[in-house]
This record gives structure tokens, C-alpha cells and sequence, in this order.
């Protein structure tokens, strides 16, 4: 693809954001509405820029609290897809408690991991995000790898190839592009697992101490630009897991 | 000694209680081409999965190259291609073919060397670097077949492999496969509902009938071995053609003479 | 996005509700032989002894007696009483003066109209046997407070020591959550406790080495008070638009008169007036209140110039602190409050009779309970 061609798919986008800034920006101005409610893009940007260090700082200590909660997470959610999908008995055992479990709000377990791992390192953080990433990725793998076509399977075995052959040169390979699905959808509740969970008590320089602090003692700049780099900090980690992706997954695109 | 020796062999399906073969007696000489055809339901493809222990038999022996079904397929006995020509898209044209080479354990210059053989064969030469979805339907299954030669099994089981190509492509295709036969000395087995093509490739078809799957007839195809794009005109073809047609009728009559 | 949305429904619900609340209300004042007026207080926190003059203030009809129809709402963690005060959700809130000055610095035009407690009752608490008996002692723990605002005091104190807090240097600081586990488990080396509350948390829990209750034998307690950093704490606030019509101001002075006639009411009803909050479905329990009542009426009485009165010097002190700590560009000055109010609410119970001052009230003295049962 040309760099114009580039630009042009996604003019529709910039546009969008433009006009929704303004629009924000100038509704504001309008009506008065007060601070505390809605801020204005410009104040929120040049409260960013001020004060950049400590939010950009405070989103690095959130972000690898969400890090870690993703690897942990995943592993396991990984890890169970491979066991339940190598014995299915067990899977058929498991599965519907894996589905309930999934539907509880795990967001209220928040007051208990604090407790359990003590409200003010990182752990708590990390295992709320860890449950959270925990089912997008052991659904999804799980999914991918049983959905590996018959014919495929019958292939391997008339090469008399072994369980483990079959899992690593088709059952995997099958199920990566639903892993990868299932990362991205947890690279954004990572970060929403961890943001949550410092609402229940954290670090002072962690993001969300700052915004819920910051909005407390009427800094809504602050808090709304902590909310900006929330946001800039999970999309940058779901872009880095999607680069990933595209290495990692040969065949055709499924987005064009 | 005879590559596949099949005897009063019969599969009851237990889900629905499906009788899909009953005392099927058949034996493969080495170097033989041998299609299965028959009308939908005859249990070819059942069949061919019996003889590469896909399946297992309810009652009845097979045998290959004298020893029972699954020694023969944990001695690499069977290259097996099916209707779809199941190419792991993540995988190069290359690394497809090479994928039983890997399960076999051989090494990476020995799979080169091997691939690179086969690959000349299928006539894909220059293709190894391509994805998978960049071939035609036709050079898919050329990679397919060039990937079930690649450990130079015993028997060749192939499933319909080319119903779902068009019929200028299969033409084509039926004569490479005839080349590449020649070519690797080996012996297949061939399911097809293709009269044809059936009779433009084998040196015997085996005509079944449905339910009960069984073996109607079998017709001894006594074309020249060397057989081109002028076969398919010869009166003996066409003589050939009829049979075997009349085969699948009588066949079919017989099943419904069954049915009544 | 969504949460924008989200909010913005919310918050048109809560219009609706309050439209047809008022409709409702209406109605039924019309149908009363008298009419009330209606006025809303929200409460910095949840139900509990802190406010029990407010509670008893309208359960002992001094709110009605006044010509108010009281709605008292409870605070929790997301809710901030300026925020809510400020957005005409309520006319009048109860908040630290601290939060008041910050809200002011930030351009919302909120102002003091009653300081109800003229001490602070923040302390920092530590285990005896860590030997941190001193705020000096702190540097290089881990000390914990609520922040949100609530932290000035504290940080304030560690400074005084040679401590930054505000950038985590000499000292760390780490976010209280809502109960003393953490605490209880030394997670943290000191933790910053309202001698109303948490203390009481703390001291109504079991060591588990001796099965018996811990004391104030186990606990070191640093009053703000004593180490020179409190700050003035709960006050009535009420924004400077609202106060613009003398209607408003009468209610004003009206809702300042009743809510310290519950103050003093409680002063020398402790028992009754924990009733009075348990009523009202506080979180925790009895034991806790009754402990929690008592030490309230020590942050209010005695009140040498009359409850509701600004101490100037108080007041200097907390504008000096939290101009530092809230990184204000300048030190709040005497317009954040006015006591012309107070006094004239405090002249109407003295007219009545009342003791305003308090200055013959003694401690009671309460036994903390299990659990606070």
C-alpha cells in the first residue's frame, strides 16, 4: 500500500476525531457547562503537557502492573486450553464452570485481591488483571484448538504422526489466530483490570490513584488527561500485540 | 504378494445403524491403479479410510504388504490425499510438502533435497516460497500430491482429490497423475464417481453399489500403459466407459431389487 | 466514550427523578398545614456518628421546627460533596475545610458557612513494637493515607520532619483502602486513622497471639494536634450563588441553627443519638458508634467562641498547608468562609437557651466492643 493510499483510509477517522473535538470543545464554551462535568480538549492537552512527567510515569508504573497481569493471564488461560483441549473429558467437566466464572464481574473481586495480596504492591493489580485476561484467551484458544479441521487431523495420522505432533504442527498453528484475538481483547481489559483495581487503594503515583485522586481534589484536567493516557497506554499495548500478530501469522488477512 | 488384501470386510456405522459395507473381497497387486467408483453412499471413501486405518473395520481383515492395517500405517506405508488438498496456510508451498519429512525426523537438508525433487515432479518447481493461497486450485493439489509422495509410501489412498476442480483442470491433472505414477512405481488407490476419469486412469475399476456398500463389479482396464490426450477418443475407451456405466446401473438396479 | 455517555444519561435521570421528586414534594407540603422548605445535605462520607448532629437535628424535628424538610445523603468513596453541592445536587454539603480551599482554587465558588469541628481528628497510628514512636521515626517506612484530598495534614506533618511526600522521597506513601487489614497484617509501618474511626477499627480487632483485644497499650497514636499540622476538618459549605438571595441566607442561617441544636443535643445524649444513627442503617456496628460519638463531641466541644465559629487561626494554619501541599498559587484567604451565619444561628439558640460553647461538656468514657458490636 502507498503512503497515500494509507492516508487516505484513514482521513475518515482523523475527520471524525477533529470534529468530535471541536465539537467538544466549543459545546463547552457554548452552554458553560461546568469543569467538573466535561473539560475542554485544549485545557486537558495543555494539563498533559505540564504535568506530562508524572502522568506518562504514573501510566509506566499502571501499565506494568496491566503487563503483568496480562502474562500471568494468558499463560494460564493458554495453559488450560491446552489441557482441556488435549483431555476432553475434562473440558467437558469444566466448561460450564468456566462460563459461569467468566460472567461474574470480576471488577468486584478488586476489594478482595487487595486484601488477599495486600492493597499497595502490584500483585493485587496484576491478579484482577490476570483474571480478567484469563477467559478471552482460554475461550478463544481453547476454540482454536479444537476447531482444526477433520481432514487435517486425518492427514497427520496418516503419517501415524503422535498427539504431540498433531498439537504442535496443527492444533497450534490453527489456534493462533484466535489466540491473537483473544490477546488483544485482554491487552484492554489488562489495562482496565489494573485502573480499577488501584481505585480500591495503590501506589500514589499509579494512574488510577491519580485520576480518582485527581478528581477528588478537583484537578479534572488532570483526571481527564489521566484518562488520555490511559487510553494511549492500552491502544499503544493492543497495536503492539497486533504488530505481533502480523509476524507471527502468516495467510491471508482476514481485515482487507 | 499383494499390496492390499482385503477380506470379508464389513462396517456397521453404529450412529443411525448404517450398514456401510458388507464382505468386500479385493486384492492390489503392486503397481496396480485401482479406482473405487460408485453412486453416493457406496462406502468408497469408507473403504479407502479402512485401508489406511482412518477406520477400523467392524469385522474382516485387511491387510498391507502382508501386515495388518495400522502396522502398515505406523510404518509409513500409505500417502494419503484427500478431496480438499489440506495445505496448512501457514506454511510455504515448500514446508507443506515437507511436513511428513518432519514427522518422520528426517533432516533439514535431506527434507531440502527431497522437496525440491518433488516439487520438480508436481512441476511446481520455483512455487516453494509461495503461500498456499496464491496456487490455483489445481497447483493445490499438485502440492498435495507431491506432499504424499514425499516419503515414497507403499500405496497411495486419494480421495476424490480432484472432484472439485473444473473439468479442463482435471484433464490435465489426470494426465499428470498418471506421469507421476509412472514416475514413482507406485501403487494407487483411487476414489472417484468419474466414469472418465476412472477409466483413463486405472488399470482395474472397482464398481460398488450402496447400501449395503459392496463390490458389484470390477473392470479390468486394458488400455495401453502409456495413455495421452488421444486415449479419450479410442473406441476402447469408450467400450471401456459403457462397462463400467452399465456396471453402476446393474449396481443400482441391484440395490433398488434390495430395497424392494 | 461510553462512560461520557453514560453519565450524561445518568445524569438526566437524575433530573427526571428530582423533577418529579420535587412535584411529589410539593404536593404533599401543600397538603401539610405548614410549609417546608426543602433543602439537601450531602454527607462527606457514609452513615455513621460523624454526622449524628445532623441526624438528630431532623429526627428530633429541629430541621421541621425550622421550616426544613431535611434529605440527608450519605457520601462514599466516588463521591465528592463539592462536586455534588456545586452541581445543585444539594444545597448544602459537609466536607474538610481542606477540600473546600482546593475546590475554591480551582474555580468553583463554594464557601464555609458553619466550621462544626474545631479540632482535628487525624492521627497517625503505628505498632508499639516497632518503635516508631515519632513522625521522624518515619522516614524510610511506609506510611498510608486516604489521599483524595485527605492527605495534607499528613504530609504536612512528614515534611515538617525533613520528609517529601508529595514525590515518595525519604518516605512512602502508599493509598489507604477502606478498612484496617491492611494495617492489622502490617502492610503498611503507619497508618493515618481518624481517632473516630479507624483507631476504633483497629483497637475493636483481635491480636490473634493473645485471643484478647488490642490496646492502646499496642499502639503508638500521633495526633495532628500535637505534632502542629491539623487542619480545621468537617464544615457545612454551601456555594456564594445560593447565598446571593436573602430568602436562601434565612435558610441558610435556619439549617445552621437546627443542625447545631442536634450538636448540642447529642453533646449530652450520646446513647440516644447513637440510636438515632443506627436508625439510619450505619455500616458498622453499635459498639463503633457509641465510640465514635464520643470522640466526635471531642472534636466539636467544648467550642470557646460558640459552635460553627470560625478560629482565625485555625483557619490560617489549614490555608498555609494546603496552598503547599495542594499546589496552590496562593494561600486561601478569609473570603472561603464568613461567620455571620453561625452567629446569628448560634444567637437564635441562645435565645432559646442553649449552651452554644459546651465549655462544662467532659469525655465520656467508652470501651471499645469486639467487631464494634
Amino acid at each position: 500500500m502507498t503512503a497515500r493510499r494509507q492516508a487516505l483510509d484513514w482521513a475518515p477517522a482523523a475527520v471524525v476525531l477533529v470534529l468530535t473535538l471541536v465539537i467538544w470543545q466549543e459545546t463547552i464554551a457554548v452552554f458553560d457547562i461546568k469543569r467538573f462535568l466535561a473539560p475542554q480538549p485544549t485545557a486537558i492537552a495543555s494539563t498533559f503537557w505540564d504535568h506530562r512527567s508524572e502522568l506518562l510515569h504514573a501510566g509506566w508504573y499502571t501499565f506494568q502492573e496491566a503487563l503483568g497481569g496480562f502474562a500471568i493471564g494468558c499463560s494460564l488461560g493458554i495453559l488450560a486450553a491446552l489441557v482441556l483441549a488435549r483431555w476432553r473429558g475434562v473440558g467437558r467437566a469444566l466448561m460450564p464452570y468456566a462460563i459461569a466464572a467468566s460472567a461474574v464481574p470480576i471488577i468486584a473481586f478488586a476489594p478482595i485481591t487487595n486484601a488477599w495480596f495486600g492493597p499497595f504492591g502490584k500483585t493485587s493489580k496484576m491478579a484482577i488483571a490476570a483474571v480478567l485476561c484469563f477467559f478471552p484467551v482460554f475461550v478463544n484458544t481453547l476454540r482454536g484448538l479444537t476447531s482444526v479441521r477433520p481432514a487435517s487431523i486425518e492427514l497427520m495420522r496418516s503419517y501415524a504422526a503422535g498427539e504431540i505432533d498433531i498439537f504442535r504442527r496443527v492444533r497450534i498453528p490453527t489456534a493462533l489466530p484466535l489466540l491473537f484475538t483473544g490477546l488483544k481483547i485482554a491487552t484492554v481489559l489488562s489495562m482496565i483490570g489494573a485502573i480499577v483495581g488501584e481505585y480500591f487503594g495503590g501506589s500514589p503515583n499509579a494512574l488510577g490513584v491519580l485520576i480518582n485522586s485527581r478528581n477528588a481534589t478537583f484537578d479534572f484536567e488532570d483526571a481527564w488527561a489521566g484518562i488520555g493516557v490511559a487510553c494511549a497506554y492500552g491502544i499503544a499495548f493492543y497495536l503492539a500485540i497486533a504488530a505481533l500478530e502480523r509476524i507471527a501469522l502468516r495467510g491471508p488477512s482476514t481485515e482487507d | 504378494m499383494s499390496v492390499v488384501e482385503i477380506h470379508k470386510l464389513t462396517k456397521r456405522f453404529e450412529r443411525g445403524d448404517v450398514l456401510a459395507l458388507q464382505d468386500i473381497e479385493l486384492a492390489i497387486e503392486p503397481g496396480e491403479f485401482v479406482s473405487l467408483i460408485g453412486p453416493s453412499g457406496c462406502g468408497k471413501s469408507t473403504l479407502l479410510r479402512i485401508i489406511g486405518d482412518l477406520i477400523q473395520p467392524t469385522s474382516g481383515t485387511v491387510t498391507v504388504n502382508g501386515k495388518p492395517a495400522p502396522r502398515a500405517r505406523a510404518d509409513h506405508d500409505y500417502g494419503m490425499v484427500f478431496q480438499d488438498s489440506v495445505l496448512f496456510e501457514w506454511r510455504t508451498v515448500a514446508k507443506n510438502v515437507a511436513l511428513p519429512l518432519e514427522v518422520l525426523g528426517w533432516d533439514r537438508s535431506r527434507r531440502k533435497t527431497r522437496v525440491d525433487e518433488l516439487l520438480e515432479l508436481v512441476e511446481l518447481g520455483g512455487f516453494g516460497d509461495h503461500n498456499p493461497w496464491q496456487l490455483s486450485g489445481g497447483m493445490q493439489m499438485r502440492v498435495a500430491i507431491a506432499r504424499a509422495l514425499s516419503f515414497d509410501p507403499a500405496l497411495l489412498l486419494m480421495d476424490e482429490p480432484f472432484g472439485a476442480l473444473d473439468e479442463m483442470t482435471r484433464e490435465r491433472l489426470n494426465m499428470e497423475l498418471l506421469r507421476i505414477w509412472a514416475a514413482s512405481k507406485s501403487t494407487v488407490v483411487f476414489v472417484t464417481h468419474s466414469i472418465a476419469e476412472a477409466v483413463f486412469l486405472s488399470t482395474r475399476v472397482v464398481v460398488m453399489s450402496a447400501r449395503p456398500g459392496r463390490v458389484a463389479d470390477v473392470v479390468e482396464i486394458d488400455l495401453p500403459a502409456s495413455r495421452g490426450a488421444l486415449t479419450r477418443e479410442e473406441t476402447r475407451y469408450f467400450e471401456l466407459v459403457t462397462q463400467v456405466r452399465e456396471a453402476l446401473h446393474l449396481g443400482a438396479e441391484l440395490d433398488e431389487a434390495v430395497a424392494q | 466514550m461510553y462512560r461520557k455517555r453514560l453519565a450524561l444519561v445518568a445524569l438526566a435521570a437524575a433530573a427526571a427523578v428530582g423533577i418529579l421528586g420535587t412535584a411529589a414534594g410539593a404536593a404533599t407540603k401543600a397538603e401539610g398545614s405548614q410549609k417546608l422548605t426543602k433543602v439537601t445535605l450531602q454527607l462527606k462520607w457514609v452513615t455513621q456518628a460523624q454526622f449524628a448532629g445532623y441526624y438528630a437535628a431532623k429526627t428530633k424535628g429541629f430541621y421541621a421546627s425550622q421550616g426544613l424538610d431535611v434529605t440527608i445523603k450519605p457520601g462514599g468513596p466516588n463521591i465528592v460533596p463539592e462536586q455534588v453541592v456545586a452541581g445543585g445536587q444539594a444545597q448544602f454539603g459537609i466536607d474538610w475545610l481542606s477540600s473546600l480551599m482546593l475546590s475554591r482554587a480551582k474555580g468553583i465558588p463554594l464557601i464555609s458557612i458553619s466550621q462544626v469541628f474545631n479540632k482535628s481528628g487525624l492521627t497517625l497510628i503505628t505498632w508499639k513494637d516497632t518503635g516508631i514512636n515519632t513522625v521522624a521515626k518515619m522516614k524510610g517506612k511506609k506510611v498510608a493515607n486516604w489521599l483524595f484530598g485527605n492527605e495534607f495534614e499528613v504530609f504536612a506533618a512528614l515534611a515538617k520532619y525533613g520528609m517529601d511526600p508529595a514525590h515518595n522521597k525519604g518516605v512512602t506513601i502508599v493509598q489507604e483502602p477502606f478498612t484496617m487489614d491492611f494495617f492489622l497484617k502490617r502492610q503498611a509501618d503507619a497508618a493515618s486513622a481518624m481517632t473516630y474511626n479507624e483507631l476504633a477499627q483497629v483497637l475493636e480487632a483481635k491480636n490473634p497471639k493473645t485471643g484478647k483485644l488490642y490496646t492502646m497499650k499496642d499502639l503508638n497514636v500521633i495526633k495532628m494536634q500535637t505534632v502542629g499540622t491539623s487542619m480545621l476538618e468537617d464544615n457545612i459549605f454551601t456555594t456564594t450563588d445560593y447565598l446571593k438571595s436573602s430568602t436562601n441566607r434565612d435558610t441558610a442561617k435556619k439549617f445552621i441553627a437546627a443542625s447545631h441544636q442536634g450538636w448540642i443535643y447529642c453533646r449530652s445524649h450520646l446513647k440516644e443519638c447513637v440510636n438515632i444513627v443506627l436508625a439510619n442503617g450505619p455500616a458498622l456496628p453499635r459498639g463503633h458508634q457509641t465510640w465514635q460519638m464520643n470522640e466526635i463531641n471531642a472534636l466539636v466541644w467544648p467550642s470557646p467562641s460558640g459552635i460553627g465559629i470560625m478560629n482565625p487561626a485555625a483557619y490560617a494554619r489549614s490555608a498555609k498547608i494546603v496552598a503547599t501541599y495542594g499546589k496552590l498559587k496562593k494561600v486561601p484567604g478569609h473570603e472561603a468562609y464568613r461567620t455571620d451565619l453561625a452567629a446569628a444561628a448560634n444567637a437564635m439558640l441562645k435565645a432559646k437557651g442553649l449552651d452554644v460553647t459546651g465549655k462544662n461538656w467532659k469525655k465520656a468514657v467508652v470501651h471499645v466492643t469486639p467487631g464494634g458490636k
